[in-house]
């Protein structure tokens, strides 16, 4: 079980477009630098890991934390920061997102 | 599968720590300067590039090999970067006197063919970095605890910039090689001051690979970078950086 978020992100596909992310790894992690938006992200390790998976391959919300972590049951508190990291990283224009 | 198992099971820990911790996300305009260090700091303010600019390769785009040396330095405390004034024809420009202070570095520059720089105290050793283009020299003094890069970036026969760095080194000192990439993240070429290829987006420059230069002291992995005031062959203040051993 990966529990269940909110329909509205449950039901979209989260995906990158455009130009690779450059991950600055050698500082610290979630360091990563946009060529779209010409803005370095330095990012908290929930978001950083999202970004990762998505940057891999699009994913559903289920889809991600399946592929990350496996069957695990996320309370919701949980879902919420996930979802919550989600729209950030959209709001920051690093994912984007369509309806499944 | 027990790897994959494994993989999974360390995922996992990972991303209940990623939920436990604060959701702090900060992000760095280009153009904008944060108030703690970072190597992507300086690169992406848009008074750095053009010292950079000045002071690295003039190879092509696209090349593997096209990387570019800069400075870095890391210090105890309130260990003191030397200013070294040249004597050349070129004179300082009006006020350089006055960023004279600890922890800048200096960059000497002139327009001028033929003017070149001044070696400091005991210099004993020269170590050509780089040919061609960019003619790179390290040198240390005899008592080993400074450390001298001197480079000259000679662009189409007619521009030669000479940089001139000094500084004290307690504990080491070195080069970084640095790859510079464009705003789609592909390699890119880095022009001279004098003759910038328009194709370079000189403010979104970035370090994603930094390592130290072979056969050089200490230790540089675990960087922390800050960034210094410096000056640019036309006394404009442009912004260098400096790493430092985080």
């Amino acid at each position: 079980m990966t529990g269940s978020p909110a329909d509205g992100v449950a039901q979209r596909r989260w995906f990158r477009s455009g130009p690779d992310l450059v991950w600055e790894r050698g500082l610290a992690e979630g360091i990563v630098f946009d060529p779209v938006s010409g803005e370095t992200h330095f990012l908290s390790d929930l978001p950083a890991l999202i970004l990762s998976v998505i940057d891999e391959m699009p994913a559903s919300y289920t889809e991600l934390v399946e592929r990350f972590a496996g069957p695990v049951d996320l309370d919701g508190g949980a879902q919420s920061q996930i979802v919550a990291a989600l729209l950030f990283l959209e709001g920051a224009e690093l994912v984007e997102s369509q309806p499944i | 599968m027990a790897a994959h198992d494994e993989k999974i099971s360390q995922n996992r820990r990972r991303l209940f720590k990623a939920l436990s911790t604060a959701p702090v996300v900060a992000t760095l305009s280009p153009g904008s300067a944060l108030a703690t260090g970072s190597v992507l700091q300086c690169l992406s303010d848009t008074a750095e590039p053009e010292n950079f600019r000045t002071a690295v390769d003039l190879c092509a785009a696209g090349d593997p090999d096209c990387y570019a040396y800069r400075s870095v330095q890391y210090w105890d405390g309130g260990d003191v970067t030397v200013i070294t004034p040249s004597t050349t024809s070129a004179p300082w420009p009006p006020g350089v006197s006055s960023l004279a202070q600890p922890g800048v570095i200096i960059v000497q520059s002139s327009t001028s063919p033929g003017t070149f720089y001044t070696r400091v105290d005991n210099i004993s050793s020269d170590v050509i970095v780089l040919g061609t283009d960019v003619r790179l020299e390290v040198l240390a003094d005899a008592s080993g605890d400074r450390l001298v890069i001197i480079q000259d970036v000679v662009s189409g026969g007619n521009t030669t910039s000479t940089e001139l760095v000094s500084f004290q080194t307690k504990t080491g000192a070195g080069l970084i090689l640095v790859q510079p990439v464009d705003k789609n993240g592909s390699p890119t070429s880095v022009g001279s001051a004098s003759n910038p290829p328009t194709s370079v987006v000189d403010t979104q420059l970035l370090l994603p690979d930094a390592h130290q230069a072979p056969g050089l002291p200490g230790d540089l992995k675990g960087l922390a970078a800050t960034c210094l005031t410096s000056v640019n062959q036309n006394g404009s203040v442009v912004q260098n950086f400096v790493l430092s051993k985080g």
